[in-house]
């Protein structure tokens, strides 16, 4: 299998606070992983390294073996080989979704007008959401608006997509939507990073899970691993302190 | 014993500094701000000599503080007038937030000048007017009153703002514990509101003072009618208007630093 | 041309009334034109100056940034009536190159507004500009796009839309400072009522509250509909808010 991502050693301080403390791992085409762990232990942090949104103080990220610390690579051609979908959304607000998901391939890929929003309906096909073409984010759910996200990421037929905890930021009613087409892009191929809580989507279809805590990677194996047993402390407890949210075990005194 | 010698990381220790210093920024607005305002009230008078225009500083003095007399009696005179509007607007009845916002808009649709004209020129009209002080004080006084209720109607969307802004669990906390409408305005809704509105209040005190300039048009003597004058009789145009153009920065300046020092000790935390 | 009495007004009250409205016609047509010119040079000369002003001050070095907001401070503190005085007969001949004159005077005049609304728009597309939430010039990086690009598809359109409600604002201060120029001898509506101050007081004060009349037609349509209604539909799109 082809090495499309290394992640080589980052660290990462905001002020003097550090958050990553040397990460590293390899992505391999097609490879789901799936990043968790609790909150502030860096996993969004680590996920903006790599498409060098907020770049880290040391370490590098290497794409097609091309590093993205290097000064002198032409990061934008970079970032549009990794696709992100945020949290927020984050979709342009001031225009239409097609136009959302057009708009890359236009202006950066540099294609023409038909061609681009030919991939456009493809994408928006793929997320299912064909006949809210001309609707206005403002106008969509917050489901709506994230497979948008995730069709923007599409249509550029990136190497490996980004996913920054997409469903955390969506009522539970609309979870389902967003993660089934999630799951039908990763059973197609798609070689994904998501940051997630989503357990049964990381017992679905990861083919790694990274287990995070305080900015170092704790421990990490198959989802087989994980659920049979984990062997770090702290992971055990964090999953289940997940699985007594979710009512699946009982609180142990 | 010898001493270890550690390297100093300069850009650590200019960081450093760099933190010391915004956390004492407070008193070190206060400072700057003094030491300008001392430094420009002692170097302003010596530009005069530099312009040679040293006779006609007296006369300067004089326009100057009619300039402030008009600011200051504009600006109280529209704070109390302009907190009344933005009352009867928020909490009046139908009838008199109808005036009020009436009033606001067209006073605020309007150019001062047009409204300074009509004003100073009542006593023309109803002349029993002119019995109360002779034409000129009747013109200053008129002028004054006129700038106030011009302000009036822009500080009353500040206050406005300001009231609204303030969640209505604040009145219905005042309710609950039986006080009035009106005692709930004057002691939980206003003393907020007055503290919130300084930011957008101070725009309202740094723009005044350009506006007293309106009061030319009529023959007030403040201090741009010294420059036109003076202008005329010296010819150096461009000097005698910088000096009042400087005159307003510095009047302004003075405003707005006194103000942001307000306004950082009586901020309320969190809001 | 006699006409009979309506409604107990006899026959010299229609006349005064039609001389009123023989001198409002004239005041409107030779002032008003003056008014409009004025407000649109300084409007479309202030928003280019202070179009550059604001993207100086959100996107160039820092030198540059300190310079802009200094200018800014100046230009606001500095009185409109003094900056039309300075450049009206502080640079003779300066403006001579649309004809010395009338023309000259109304181009020195429209300058010194443009200046000063250069100011105040530099300020509204600023903050318009540092208003669009940061999460689209994210999207924007992560698909790729160079900062000129996100700026010029993401962040400026957005910018615009926000910057509607403080630019009709500007357009209506633009507007009532035109009031000015009558001081420097523009033959403006002001003054043009002025001059009937000697023959009929009474007239003039009627004509002057009917000028405020004319500017409020021209100013709280405009406000009102950028300000308000335009503030509403940006809130439903959710641009904004960062």
């Amino acid at each position: 299998m082809t090495l499309i991502l290394e992640v080589k050693d980052i660290y990462k301080s905001f002020d003097e606070l550090a958050v990553l403390k040397g990460i590293s791992f390899d992505v391999h085409q097609g490879e789901v992983k799936v990043i968790f762990g609790p909150s502030g232990s860096g996993k969004s942090t680590m996920l903006r390294c790599i498409n060098m949104l907020d770049p880290p103080q040391s370490g590098d990220i290497l794409l097609h073996g091309q590093s993205l610390m290097d000064p002198s690579a032409n990061l934008n051609k970079l970032r549009a080989k990794i696709g992100m979908v945020f949290q927020s959304f984050n979709l342009f607000a001031h225009m239409k979704a097609i136009d959302n998901i057009a708009l890359g391939p236009r202006r950066v890929l540099g294609l023409s007008k038909e061609v681009s929003m030919e991939i456009a309906h493809q994408a928006l096909e793929r997320v299912k959401l064909s006949d809210r073409a001309h609707h206005y984010p403002a106008e969509l759910s917050g489901g709506q608006q994230q497979r948008i996200g995730i069709a923007r990421a599409l249509a550029m037929q990136p190497d490996v997509i980004l996913f920054d905890e997409p469903t955390s930021a969506l009522d539970p009613e609309l979870i389902g939507e967003v993660l089934q087409v999630m799951l039908d892009i990763a059973k197609e191929g798609t070689t994904m990073i998501v940051v997630t809580h989503e357990m049964g989507f990381a017992r679905a279809v990861a083919d790694e899970m990274i287990f995070m805590d305080e900015g170092v990677i704790v421990e990490r194996g198959t989802p087989q691993h994980f659920f049979a047993g984990a062997e770090s402390e702290r992971a055990q407890r964090f999953l289940h302190r997940l699985e007594v949210l979710y009512g699946q075990a009982e609180e142990e005194s | 014993m010898a001493k270890l010698r550690r390297r100093v990381d300069f850009p650590m220790e200019l960081d450093k500094i760099k933190k010391y210093l915004k956390s004492k920024i407070q008193i070190l607005k206060v400072i700057v701000g003094f030491t300008a305002l001392i430094l420009s009230i002692i170097i302003f008078p010596s530009v005069f000599q530099f312009f040679n225009l040293v006779s006609y500083y007296d006369k300067f003095i004089i326009g100057a503080i009619n300039t402030i007399n008009l600011y200051i009696f504009a600006l109280v005179f529209g704070l109390i007038l302009g907190l009344t509007l933005a009352i009867a607007r928020v909490y009046g009845g139908r009838v008199i937030s109808r005036v009020a916002t009436g009033y606001i808009e067209i006073i605020r649709g309007t150019p001062v000048v047009t409204q300074i004209i009509i004003i100073t020129f009542l006593p023309n009209v109803f002349t029993i007017l002119v019995a109360f002080a002779d034409p000129w004080s009747m013109r200053y006084l008129l002028s004054a009153i006129c700038l106030g209720m011009n302000s009036a109607a822009y500080q009353a969307e500040f206050f406005r703002g300001s009231i609204t802004s303030i969640s209505g669990g604040q009145m219905m906390a005042a309710r609950a514990i039986g006080m009035t409408r009106a005692q709930g305005i004057r002691r939980i809704i206003i003393p907020q509101s007055l503290r919130r509105v300084i930011p957008a209040w101070s725009n309202e005190a740094s723009y005044l003072p350009k506006v007293t300039t309106a009061a030319y048009i009529v023959g007030v003597a403040e201090v741009f009618a010294w420059a036109k004058s003076t202008a005329n009789a010296t010819f150096r145009t461009m000097q005698v208007y910088s000096l009042v153009a400087v005159f307003f920065i510095i009047v302004i300046f003075f405003v707005t630093w006194f103000l942001d020092i307000i306004h950082d000790y009586t901020k309320i935390p969190g809001l | 041309m006699t006409h009979g009495s309506l409604n107990g007004l006899g026959d010299s009250d229609m006349q005064e009334l039609q001389e009123v409205i023989r001198w409002f016609q004239y005041i409107i047509v030779n002032g008003l034109p003056a008014t409009l010119l004025l407000t649109f040079l300084g409007l479309v000369f202030g928003f280019i100056l202070g179009l550059l002003f604001a993207l100086g001050r959100v996107y160039a070095p820092r030198p540059i940034k300190v310079a802009i907001s200094t200018y800014e401070r100046i230009m606001r503190s500095i009185p409109i009536l003094v900056l039309m005085f300075m450049f009206v007969f502080g640079f003779p001949g300066l403006f001579n190159f649309v004809g010395a004159g009338t023309n000259a005077t109304l181009m020195a005049v429209a300058f010194a507004l443009a200046l000063r609304s250069s100011a105040y728009q530099a300020g509204i597309f600023r903050s318009a500009i540092q208003s669009v939430s940061p999460g689209q010039l994210q999207a924007a990086q992560a698909i790729g796009m160079t900062n000129l690009q996100a700026n010029v598809f993401i962040v400026l359109p957005q910018a615009f839309r926000l910057a509607v409600p403080g630019w009709s604002n500007e357009y209506a201060v633009v507007i009532k400072d035109t009031s000015f120029a009558m001081a420097v001898g523009i033959a403006e509506m002001n003054k043009l009522a002025l001059n009937l101050q000697v023959e009929s007081p009474e007239f003039m004060l009627f004509i002057l509250f009917v000028l405020t009349l004319v500017y409020f037609c021209f100013t709280y349509p405009v406000t009102k509909y950028a300000g308000e209604i335009m503030t509403k539909r940006l809130k439903r799109l959710g641009l904004g808010g960062g």
